[in-house]
């Protein structure tokens, strides 16, 4: 495998990568990977952190991150393959709306996958949201992802993860909450329902529990 | 044939994509130990409270608040610097399990800090704070992740640090009013006790109580409060160093006050100061190397 990178300014990246796999398997491709930054001279619209240093008043005002890449990949006996991605990240205010959209085609097949989240800091409130979906000649479903977490108190959050896999026919919602300093340790009490609509009727599931932990394995 | 085949690599992707969901919790879950030695850094680095007195103040007298002033100003003094280096050494202690990091600091100012983890687990992975952006380079992965939002709180279910607070660059003067409160003998040693104070609430320990050093002007231990007024952390000083003519901590004990047998012992080593650094240890390119 052979890989080249480049840094056309302080804070963006560009990458090329070309490999020859045993099976005689070609794959080139190419990565574009940058932060996006406010331009320090002006009017306040986006110009992509392309020419600051790291001393660049720029970057303290950084405000996201971009990355493109394409590649190909020639395999004997079966057709080219080409695939391509976006991936964009922006602070909006206490938003932070994310998306990346890949796709990939062959001769006779395409497919592409989306996917679009923000998550939210608000005072003790956080919130995560993410959908994906696929598009094409593809099985795939769409899932949806949600997490709330609530700061009660410092030593207490309230979590509330939330998740639904469309192809599977699967909804499950579950509230945590999380207190700290019990017995030098951490007690949790969880309740998840989980709802499968696949067969007829939909089955329910539930389930609640409480436990204790003394080492947290946060490192 | 080949219609399964691409429903397959689909489904892979689809798993690989919420590997990546849950990874990017996980990451930042595991990032908790680096947001604790750049907290325990940034304390002995600015460990240099507030000097206006302010509202908070209320209470003291003029006299304690002037002293708490000089004595702040002193320890400022002594600690300032354009940059410093140094090899840091964190011995985490979780009940019976005690784990080993080592790392590469180098720090530029207040707004720059580049990290790269050289112990077997974490080699290679580094992390990048430009001002209050936070990038971080995962080698196994070869991925850049930029954190913000509310990634940035991340950790909180099992430590009160998370990566707002390492990327709090601003000193504790701007932060915190101080005031003296007494005087005490630590370690056979003469201190004073400032107690640092904020009405802000953005800070993570709105309350701090150091006991510092009356000769050296070293704070010696530090107490971390809540906003509730619960002790969470205490800092313990354990060495201090002469060093380009300053003194400076360079083992620190940090004991979590809500977790039993747990804390992290944080040590510098090699330590360098305003030393040149050019702007190339602060890009992409030094990111991800």
């Amino acid at each position: 495998m052979v890989c080249f990178s480049i840094f056309p300014s302080s804070m963006s990246r560009i990458e090329a990568l070309a490999s020859i796999d045993g099976d005689s398997t070609i794959t080139a491709g190419a990565r574009y990977f940058t932060s996006i930054g406010m331009g320090s001279s002006a009017n306040g619209r986006l110009t992509g952190a392309l020419s600051g240093g790291a001393s660049s008043p720029s970057l303290a005002s950084d405000v996201g991150s971009l990355a493109l890449s394409a590649g190909w990949r020639c395999k004997q006996g079966s057709a080219d393959e080409f695939a391509g991605s976006f991936e964009l990240q922006v602070d909006a205010g206490p938003f932070v709306p994310y998306t990346e959209f890949s796709a990939r085609t062959t001769d006779s097949t395409a497919y592409a996958l989306a996917m679009l989240g923000t998550s939210l800091a608000i005072s003790d409130l956080s919130l995560t949201m993410e959908a994906h979906t696929a598009l094409g000649q593809s099985s795939a479903g769409t899932q949806l992802f949600f997490l709330g977490t609530w700061k009660a108190s410092d030593l207490t959050s309230i979590s509330f993860p939330v998740f639904w896999l469309a192809d599977a026919h699967i909804l499950a919602a579950s509230s945590i909450a999380q207190f700290q300093g019990i017995l030098g340790g951490r007690l949790d009490f969880s309740a998840t329902a989980s709802w499968i609509f696949a067969g007829s009727p939909a089955s329910f599931l539930w389930k609640i529990g409480a436990y204790w932990t003394r080492s947290l394995s946060t490192y | 044939m080949r219609s399964r085949l691409c429903n397959k690599e689909v489904a892979m992707k689809k798993a690989s994509n919420y590997f990546v969901i849950i990874s990017r919790f996980a990451k930042v879950f595991l990032f908790a130990a680096g947001a604790l030695l750049l907290m325990a850094q940034a304390v002995m680095a600015q460990g240099t409270p507030g000097q206006d007195g302010g509202a908070a103040a209320a209470g003291s007298t003029a006299g304690s608040s002037r002293e708490a002033d000089a004595l702040l100003e002193a320890i400022d003094s002594a600690q300032r610097y354009s940059s410093i280096s140094y090899i840091g050494l964190m011995e985490i202690t979780q009940g019976s399990r005690v784990l080993k990091k080592q790392f590469i600091a180098n720090a530029r100012g207040s707004d720059k800090v580049i990290l790269e983890f050289t112990n077997p687990e974490d080699k290679g992975t580094r992390m990048l704070r430009l001002g209050s952006t936070i990038w971080m380079y995962f080698p196994s992965e070869g991925e850049t992740v930029r954190i913000s939002g509310s990634l940035l709180r991340q950790g909180l279910m099992g430590s009160n640090l998370s990566y707002e607070e390492v990327a709090e660059g601003e000193s504790l003067r701007e932060a915190y009013s101080a005031q003296i409160i007494k005087e005490e003998t630590l370690d056979g040693r003469l201190c004073k006790l400032l107690k640092l104070v904020s009405s802000r609430t953005d800070i993570s320990y709105p309350v701090l109580i150091l006991w510092v050093d009356a000769s050296r002007k070293v704070p010696l231990k530090i107490e971390l409060y809540a906003r509730s007024g619960i002790l969470m952390k205490t800092m313990y000083v354990k060495e201090i160093e002469a060093i380009a003519g300053r003194q400076l901590p360079t083992r620190v004990e940090i004991v979590d006050a809500l977790k039993k047998n747990s804390k992290t012992v944080f040590s510098m080593q090699s330590v360098k100061i305003d030393v040149a650094m050019p702007d190339s240890m602060f890009s992409m390119e030094a990111l991800t190397k």
